[in-house]
């Protein structure tokens, strides 16, 4: 399997607004179409070599949800949000384990690879922000899909199925006062 | 020859591994370290031949236990294998002592490329 590329940034970041206002427009960066190609890379990489993700339009319905969310810290701060509804979440983790894993995944084990996952789509948006940005550790918790960066009006979200289940990635605007993901140093 | 696999995530470890495999490098043997601290103490007690980092790690990162590494006055061979592939990161990476940073995601192709002059 040969990786694709991930986009390069081809618009200049946002000037910094007033404290208390979000930051930076996500689709100053990213588009839609850009963020489902992540999502497809990353799922074709670590979880499913023949994988089709099919975008989904239109209202999404709320269905129970692993959610990982990974922030970015820098002059254009943003939080990545990835939603795999609960039942792809078990299977994306037995397929990143892999053949020789045995039993059936652990939720320690649905939170590692669900978190890993954010972490690839995190590092690769990171590539597209100003030098200097620092990323976060994820953050793994039980919710929905439909959750991702639905908030404030800013977000760019990508809905895609895999097979039966729904997928969601979404970047929205870090706005001061929200409450900070842990960060694991300086140096990311 | 032997590579230390150092990354917080389980299932990125065992990814890299299979990675590692379908390069070809089927003879390595492989030690696993589970972030930057413990992968300082895997270095003392299993001597490898390769180490391979994750970057984003609790307890001790990537850079700081290369960092940390090379202060004590170990030259074993240190690649990163993360999600942050920038220039900024390669240039830290390379000024650390770093040979290569591969970026997630990655291919077996790109892990033959890099591991080769090391490991063969």
């Amino acid at each position: 399997m040969t990786a694709v590329p991930f986009p390069q940034r081809t618009q200049p970041i946002e000037e910094s607004a007033p404290i208390g206002q979000a930051v930076v427009d996500p689709s100053s960066f990213v588009d839609v179409d850009t963020l489902v190609e992540l999502l497809t890379v990353t799922w074709a990489t670590f979880v499913d070599p023949e994988c089709y993700l099919a975008p989904v339009d239109g209202l999404i319905e709320r269905r129970p949800a692993v959610v990982a969310e990974i922030a970015i810290a820098g002059d254009a701060p943003v939080r990545i949000t990835l939603s795999v509804e609960q039942a792809g979440a078990v299977l994306v983790t037995e397929m990143m384990l892999g053949e020789g894993a045995y039993g059936a995944p652990t939720q320690l084990d649905v939170s590692d690879a669900i978190g890993e996952l954010s972490n690839v789509l995190g590092g690769n948006i990171k590539a597209l922000l100003p030098d200097g940005s620092t990323l976060t550790l994820p953050n793994v918790t039980a919710g929905s899909t439909g959750t991702a960066g639905d908030n404030d009006g800013t977000a760019v979200t990508a809905t895609v199925a895999w097979g039966p289940y729904l997928v969601m990635a979404g970047i929205s605007a870090e706005v001061a006062g929200q409450l900070p993901l842990t960060a694991s140093g300086a140096a990311r | 020859m032997k590579v230390l696999v150092v990354d917080d995530s389980k299932v990125m470890r065992k990814i890299v591994v299979r990675t590692l495999r379908q390069a070809g490098f089927d003879e390595v043997d492989v030690v696993e370290a589970d972030d930057g601290a413990d992968g300082l103490s895997k270095v003392t007690a299993e001597r490898p031949d390769l180490i391979l980092s994750d970057w984003n790690m609790p307890n001790l990162t990537g850079i700081e236990f290369l960092v940390s590494l090379r202060a004590s006055g170990n030259a074993t061979p240190f690649g990163f294998v993360t999600s942050e592939g920038s220039n900024e990161m390669r240039e830290r990476a390379a000024a650390a002592g770093a040979l290569f940073l591969i970026a997630k995601p990655f291919s077996s192709e790109t892990f033959a490329d890099a591991l080769s002059p090391v490991l063969t």
